[in-house]
C-alpha cells in the first residue's frame, strides 16, 4: 500500500508533465504575419549649401545648422515612425526593431541608413518615403537619391512548439509538486490532531 | 551575573511593563559591554569575537522603516538607508575575515559573501569602465543585493547567537509599529508630510506613499510581509501564554487596512488569503469554546468582505482582465519570443529588459526564464518545492516554537512571492525583498546554526525526543516517528 502511494505520486507527476507538453505543442501559435526587413539608404543634399553659395548665410551658421540637422534628422524619422504606435507598443519596442544611422555622402550630402528588423514596428518603404519627404522639407534638405539596398520578407515565427511545451510542462510540474506537498502537510496535521484526540 | 539572571526569565512570560524594562536594560548592557555572548551561549557560537551590534540592531529596523533618501545633486531619488548600511556591513565582515586567525575565518557563509561582493564589484566596474549604466546594471546590482543581505543577516546571527535573534524580533516589531504610526501620520497630514517626502518628484503613485516606497505594489508587499508576521505570531505558540486577542485583531486589521490604502491589487489578494487563513484557524479554535460566537464572527466576516468589494475601484474584473491582456501581449509574449536566442540558458541577467527598452518584466517567472533560461527555471522550481517541503516539515515537527514561527512566516512570504510573481516582478522591489531576505535568512540560520543554542526563546517547549513528532516525507504522508 505504502509503495503504491509513493508510486502513485510519481505517476501523477509524470502524467501532469506528459499532458502539459503536448498541450504546449497544440497551443503554439505559428501564424504571425510576416514582416519586411529592409535597409534603405537616403542621400540628401542640404539646401543651405546653396544659401552659402549665394552669400545668404555665414559659414558658421551653415555648419552649425548642418550639424544640428545631421544629429536630428534620423531621430525625427524614428519619432515619426514611433508616433504611429500606441503607448503600450512603444513600451515593448525592441531597441533594434527600427534603427537609423547616419554617415556622409559625397559633396556635402549625408547618407542615412534605416534598418527595419522583425518586430513590432513594420514600416513599408512607401511609409518611410512619405515621412522622409515631409521631414526633408522641414529641415531644408533636398533628397538626392533613395537607394533601396535590401528588402527581405521574413516569416515571423511564433513560439517554437517544443519550447512552449517544455515551459508548460515545467510550470505544471511545479504546481503539481506544490499541491502534493501541501496536501501531505494537511494529512500529516490531521493525523497528528487525531492522535492528540485519541 | 545580572545579565544571566535576566536572560533566564522568559521575556514573554512577564507583565508588559517589566518586559519593556528588561528589554531596555538588556540593550543597554549589550551596548556597554560590546562582548559577543555570555554564559552558556559562549560555548555554542563564535563567541570570541565582538558582535556587530550596530548592524544587528540597525538592519532589520532600517529595512522596515527605510525611507528613500533623495539626493537632488545626482538627480537620483532611489537610495535607501539600507543601501548605505549594506556597504558598511560588507566592509565590517570583510575586515573581520582579515583580522581573524582562527580556522573559521573563511567558512561557508564568509566565502559566499566574498563571491557575491566580487560579482557585484565586477558588474559595477564593468558599468563604470564602459560608461554603461543601463537598466540592466541596476537590475543586476539589485538582484545581488538580496543574497548579500541574507548572508549578512546569517553571519550576524552566527556571531551573536540567540541574542541576535531577539534583536531581529524586537527590531521587526518596532519597525511594524513605526510603520503603522507613519501611515496614520500620512493619513492625517495628507501631502504635508512632516518628516520626509517619499521620493523625488515625478514618480506617479496611487494611494498614500507608504513605508518609503513610491509604488503601490512594493508598499503593499511590505505590508503583506508584516501582516504575515503578525498572523504567524498569533498562530504559532510564540506568545501562547498571554495572548491579547483584541490587540492582535487590531494589529491584523490595521495592517490590512494599510494594504487597502496602497490599492495594490495583488497585495490585497494575497493579504486577503492570509487573513482568511488566520480567521479560519482562530474560528476553529474558538468553536471549541463558543460555537455560536464563532459562527456569528465567521458569517459577518464573509458579509463584510462581500460588501467591501465594490468599494475598491481598481479591483474590477475588467481592469484585471485588461491588465493581464496588456502584460501578455506587450511584455510576456515578446520576451518569450526573444528567448529563442538561447532557450536553455536565457539571455543573461537583465538583457531581456534592455532589449525591450527597459520595460519591467512584470512577472517573476518570465524574469527567471529571460535571465536564466529553461535550466534556471527548472532549478528554481525544484529549489522552491524543496524549500516549501522543508518548511512544512519544520512546521509540523520542530519542537521549538521560534522555529515554527519563522517557518510559518517564511512559508507565507514564499507563497506571497510565488502568487504576486504571476503578474508582478515580486523579486525586484527593494523593501519587501530585503525584508523577506532577512526573515528567510533567520529561518535558515535557525535550521543550520541555531540548532544547539540554548536561551529563553528556544526553551519554552519540550526538547526534541520527548513526545512524538510527525515527519513529512514525500510519498509517505502519514509516517510518524516516536523517538
Amino acid at each position: 500500500m505504502h509503495l503504491f502511494k509513493r508510486f502513485r505520486i510519481y505517476l501523477g507527476f509524470l502524467l501532469t508533465i506528459g499532458l502539459a507538453f503536448p498541450a504546449g505543442l497544440l497551443l503554439t501559435d505559428n501564424n504571425l504575419p510576416s514582416v519586411s526587413e529592409f535597409t534603405v539608404q537616403v542621400e540628401v543634399h542640404p539646401d543651405f549649401i546653396r544659401d552659402q553659395e549665394s552669400r545668404l548665410a555665414t559659414y558658421s551658421d551653415i555648419t552649425s545648422a548642418y550639424a544640428t540637422a545631421l544629429k536630428e534628422l534620423p531621430g525625427a524619422v524614428m519619432e515619426r515612425v514611433r508616433s504611429g504606435l500606441s503607448e503600450s507598443e512603444v513600451l515593448s519596442l525592441s531597441a533594434n526593431d527600427f534603427s537609423a544611422s547616419i554617415g556622409r555622402g559625397g559633396l556635402g550630402s549625408l547618407a542615412i541608413t534605416f534598418v527595419d528588423s522583425p518586430g513590432l514596428i513594420d514600416v513599408t518603404l512607401k511609409q518611410l518615403e512619405a515621412h522622409l519627404a515631409e521631414l526633408l522639407e522641414a529641415y531644408e534638405f533636398q533628397p538626392v537619391a533613395m537607394t533601396n539596398i535590401a528588402v527581405e520578407t521574413v516569416p515571423q515565427e511564433g513560439f517554437i512548439g517544443w519550447q512552449f511545451g517544455l515551459l508548460l510542462a515545467a510550470g505544471a510540474g511545479l504546481i503539481y509538486s506544490l499541491v502534493t506537498v501541501a496536501r501531505q502537510a494537511v494529512l500529516a496535521y490531521q493525523s497528528k490532531a487525531q492522535r492528540n484526540v485519541a | 551575573m545580572n545579565n544571566q539572571a535576566v536572560a533566564k526569565k522568559s521575556l514573554l512570560s512577564r507583565p508588559w511593563d517589566h518586559r519593556w524594562l528588561d528589554f531596555l536594560a538588556r540593550i543597554r548592557s549589550q551596548f556597554m559591554s560590546m562582548e559577543a555572548t555570555t554564559g552558556s551561549e559562549a560555548k555554542s557560537s563564535l563567541s570570541h569575537k565582538r558582535v556587530p551590534i550596530f548592524f544587528l540592531f540597525a538592519f532589520p529596523l532600517a529595512i522596515l522603516v527605510g525611507p528613500r533618501v533623495s539626493l537632488p545633486y545626482f538627480d537620483q531619488g532611489d537610495f535607501r538607508i539600507q543601501d548605505f548600511l549594506v556597504v558598511g556591513a560588507i566592509l565590517y565582515f570583510m575586515g573581520l575575515d582579515f583580522s581573524r586567525t582562527s580556522k573559521r575565518a573563511f567558512h561557508g557563509s564568509s566565502i559566499l559573501l566574498w563571491v557575491l561582493v566580487l560579482s557585484a564589484y565586477l558588474v559595477a566596474t564593468h558599468a563604470i569602465v564602459n560608461v554603461d549604466f543601463t537598466v540592466r546594471t541596476a537590475y543586476m546590482l539589485r538582484l545581488l543585493e538580496i543574497p548579500i543581505l541574507s548572508v549578512i543577516t546569517f553571519r550576524s546571527l552566527e556571531l551573536a547567537g540567540v541574542r541576535g535573534l531577539r534583536f531581529v524580533l524586537g527590531s521587526i516589531s518596532l519597525g511594524t509599529a513605526l510603520n503603522l504610526i507613519w501611515i496614520a501620520v500620512q493619513l492625517v497630514m495628507g501631502s504635508n508630510r512632516v518628516f520626509w517626502s517619499v521620493a523625488s518628484g515625478g514618480i506617479e503613485q496611487y494611494g498614500p506613499g507608504l513605508v518609503g516606497e513610491p509604488g503601490a505594489f512594493p508598499a503593499g508587499q511590505t505590508l503583506v510581509i508584516l501582516l504575515a508576521g503578525a498572523v504567524s505570531v498569533q498562530l504559532s505558540p510564540l506568545l501562547q501564554r498571554r495572548q491579547p486577542v483584541v490587540l492582535s485583531t487590531f494589529l491584523v486589521a490595521g495592517i490590512y487596512g494599510s494594504i487597502l490604502l496602497t490599492q495594490s491589487r495583488m497585495s490585497l489578494g494575497v493579504g486577503f488569503l492570509i487573513v482568511a487563513f488566520w480567521l479560519l484557524i482562530v474560528l476553529v479554535r474558538l468553536r471549541r469554546r463558543n460555537p455560536l460566537l464563532a459562527q456569528a464572527i465567521g458569517v459577518s466576516s464573509i458579509l463584510a468582505a462581500a460588501l467591501m468589494l465594490p468599494l475598491l475601484p481598481r479591483l474590477g474584473w475588467h481592469s484585471i482582465v485588461a491588465g493581464t491582456e496588456f502584460r501578455w501581449g506587450n511584455l510576456y509574449a515578446p520576451m518569450l519570443q526573444l528567448l529563442e536566442e538561447n532557450f536553455f540558458l536565457g539571455l543573461s541577467v537583465g538583457a531581456g529588459r534592455n532589449a525591450l527598452g527597459g520595460a519591467e518584466y512584470h512577472s517573476l517567472y518570465v524574469a527567471i526564464l529571460s535571465d536564466f533560461g529553461f535550466v534556471g527555471f527548472v532549478i528554481f522550481c525544484i529549489t522552491t518545492v524543496l524549500l516549501i517541503r522543508n518548511i512544512l516539515t519544520r512546521l509540523a515537527a520542530s519542537p521549538r516554537t521560534v522555529v515554527r514561527f519563522f517557518a510559518l512566516w517564511s512559508l507565507f512570504i514564499i507563497v506571497n512571492l510565488l502568487a504576486a510573481g504571476l503578474l508582478q516582478s515580486s523579486h525586484m522591489s527593494a523593501t519587501p525583498t530585503h525584508l523577506a531576505a532577512v526573515i528567510i535568512a533567520t529561518y535558515v540560520w535557525l535550521i543550520l546554526a541555531g540548532r544547539n543554542l540554548p536561551g529563553p526563546l528556544l526553551e519554552n517547549v519540550p526538547a526534541r525526543g520527548q513526545g512524538s513528532t510527525t515527519r513529512l516525507k514525500f510519498g509517505s504522508p502519514r509516517e510518524t516517528s516516536a523517538s
